[in-house]
């Protein structure tokens, strides 16, 4: 069925894990040309980034396709890293070999936008970690944003709180100068964050499940989701070296000890079908100073007078998505 | 009913048709010691509020009760005025007479801190930006012990703002104010956007304010005609196309916020809260935002009660009732 177009895409990650599971979901689906992963400083740093995604494409048998490296750190603040979740290599520390392939050599802002250029159609950019890479391609190329048709970014937190910040999720927090640039730049930008994000949970039966399947994809995914699964705490201490609180991966979002919460694969989702989300078209802005950097404001009521610059996902149908999910990481034998 | 058991309180207030409603809804519970009126800058400008004030203490019947002014302007920020909702006379323009008694001399932060050093277990109902509460508490070291608690009519957490996208009017207007009174160590009942946004008056409850035909009736029904009509503010982009419109009068009824903040005072067991740091923006897209940590990553103890539901039919017939039922002494 040569006739159905594939959608041209690029993802900007930086695996961890839930990156690492997105990649192999939008591998699995015939949907999607993906063109190339660029790699963004974000949950681990850089080169483990690059590293994880290389071992996530010889898992695929895709090796075929480039892995660029970008931006070291982002535009303006300190890089901090989400290891805390995602373990030191970003993969959950389970040990998986190092990749044969190297990255490939080249900028991945400066790649992103000789991919845009040169693909017939407007390119999808599916932005899994802090935007830098994406910002930077703004700001190299006046003309990129005419050849993205959208940002669809796993960020963000509206009605419900952060997770890096009592404000702000940690994509945006990460870099919120990237995301002001990003969301300003006339780009279409579909945000699914933690409003959506926050109502998907991957329970331990689906993982189990997909475990008995027995392939080399089930097992490096369930490997890897051992560490988020049984080992993933943050201990939260006041001036005096108290322990205040205390956030551990499967009780996010109150998932109490029922699953954890893959956040990339939600956003991922959207791209595998759309149907599956609630949105709203408004204008949302980034908050790049105050207490919570990062924190994105939306206008429901029209104060700013803006345009709206952003479809919100602010409902998914979870048990759905997690279900495809499921079924096609069983069927993905490479 | 025993002197000694009624609740010693001091109403800081920038009438303000909606704080008119609670005013009234306060005077007419005698369960209540009203130690002062202290005047904010808010609705409309100072002087006005504290004219407003004094409309209402002389309709209720009740001028004995002192009425201070503020300070003029916020801490640090142009002042900013919400005349689209009230009125430009704060009162929806209904023509009152004016009053003839006059404000008690003295500032309203210091006799806040006089007062509240005299009961010890003062209750502060703040209605307005809390401009005067932020210097009682710089005044006096030892304000904040004498203060029970404050219920504030201010703040949005999971909705959307009034002011700002993300922000209340009240601590949009003095964000600084704000953070000093939440970081004092006094508690706050926060009583925002997250629960005035589900209380509606009707069109039903006007009604039988008009049947019971009191003094005090008559006034809340002329006062309210301007925003249950013309109260609006419309949104444009640059080239004038319509983003978004503001009526304080909607298919659902009308929402008088303050009333539901003061309403904590006569009911709390109407409202679910939940205790939560809550810390104050004073930079940013959205000064004066409500940020609420509810996972603890701040290291804070709680500072606040956040009301976050509330019972807006037991709530608002009772008002209903006990305004109908009122008589000025």
């Amino acid at each position: 069925m040569d006739t159905i177009k594939k959608i041209p895409l690029i993802i900007d990650t930086d695996p961890g894990d839930d990156d690492a599971v997105s990649i192999l979901w939008a591998l699995s689906c015939d949907k999607f040309d993906v063109k190339a992963l660029t790699i963004a400083n974000g949950n681990v740093g850089l080169d483990k980034c690059a590293i994880n995604a290389l071992r996530t494409l010889e898992v695929s048998k895709r090796i075929d396709i480039p892995v660029y490296k970008g931006a070291w750190k982002p535009i303006m603040i300190p890089a901090q890293d989400a290891s805390w979740i995602h373990g030191e290599d970003g993969l959950g520390d389970a040990g998986f070999p190092l990749p044969q392939t190297p990255a490939t050599p080249g900028y991945a802002p400066v790649e992103m936008v000789r991919i845009a250029k040169e693909s017939p159609e407007p390119i999808t950019i599916l932005a899994l970690a802090p935007i830098t890479n994406v910002a930077l391609a703004i700001l190299l190329d006046a003309d990129f944003k005419n050849h993205v048709k959208e940002v669809v970014f796993m960020g963000g937190a509206v009605a419900v709180p952060g997770n890096t910040s009592p404000g702000a999720s940690f994509n945006v927090a990460a870099d919120p100068h990237a995301a002001s640039i990003v969301y300003n730049s006339g780009i279409p930008v579909v945000q699914v964050g933690l409003d959506a994000c926050d109502q998907v949970t991957q329970r331990w039966e689906d993982l189990d499940e997909i475990g008995q399947a027995g392939t080399a994809v089930a097992d490096f995914v369930v490997r890897m989701m051992e560490f988020r699964r049984d080992k993933a705490v943050k201990i939260i201490k006041n001036e005096k070296g108290e322990v205040v609180a205390c956030m551990a991966a499967n009780e996010e979002a109150g998932r109490g000890k029922t699953g954890i919460g893959l956040n990339d694969l939600t956003t991922t989702a959207y791209l595998v079908n759309p149907g599956w989300f609630k949105v709203r078209e408004v204008a949302m802005d980034i908050e790049t100073g105050g207490l919570t950097p990062g924190r994105t404001t939306a206008d429901f009521h029209g104060l700013w007078g803006r345009k709206p610059n952003c479809t919100f996902a602010y409902g998914v149908d979870g048990p759905a998505l997690v279900r495809r999910w499921v079924e096609d990481m069983k069927a993905f034998r490479p | 009913m025993n002197e000694n058991k009624r609740r010693a309180i001091i109403i800081d207030t920038d009438p303000g048709v909606d704080d008119a409603a609670s005013l009234f809804w306060v005077l007419t519970n005698p369960q209540f010691d009203i130690k002062a009126i202290t005047i904010a800058n808010g609705n409309v400008s100072l002087d006005q509020c504290a004219i407003n004030a004094l409309k209402i203490l002389e309709a209720a019947g009740q001028s004995h009760i002192p009425v201070y002014i503020g300070a003029p302007d916020p801490l640090l920020r142009p002042t900013v005025d919400a005349a689209w909702v009230h009125g430009n006379d704060g009162l929806g323009d209904a023509g009152f007479p004016t009053p003839r008694v006059l404000a008690t001399p003295g500032y309203a932060p210091a006799e806040m801190a006089r007062i509240a050093a005299e009961c010890g277990d003062i209750t502060i109902l703040a209605l307005a930006p809390l401009t005067n509460v932020a210097l009682a508490v710089r005044l006096d070291p030892d304000f904040k012990k004498h203060v029970k608690e404050i219920l504030f009519m201010g703040g949005a957490v999971r909705v959307p703002g009034n002011e700002s996208p993300a922000a209340s009017f009240n601590p949009a207007v003095d964000p600084d104010a704000a953070r000093i009174v939440y970081r004092s160590g006094i508690p706050v009942v926060q009583l925002g956007l997250d629960v005035c946004d589900k209380v509606r008056e009707m069109p039903e409850d006007f009604e039988k304010l008009a049947a019971a035909h009191t003094p005090v009736t008559d006034f809340i029904l002329r006062m309210l005609a301007f925003i249950r009509s013309k109260a609006r503010r419309v949104y444009t982009d640059e080239s004038g196309q319509v983003t978004g419109v503001d009526a304080v009068q909607d298919s659902a009824g009308v929402g008088l916020n303050d009333l539901t903040a003061t309403a904590y005072l006569i009911e709390p067991g109407w409202f679910k809260t939940r205790a939560l740091y809550i810390d104050i923006d004073t930079a940013g897209l959205c000064p004066g935002q409500t940020v609420a940590d509810f996972r603890g990553m701040w290291g804070k103890q709680p500072n606040a009660l956040w009301a976050y539901d509330v019972d807006a039919r037991a709530l608002v017939d009772r008002w209903v009732a006990d305004i109908c039922a009122y008589r000025p002494v």
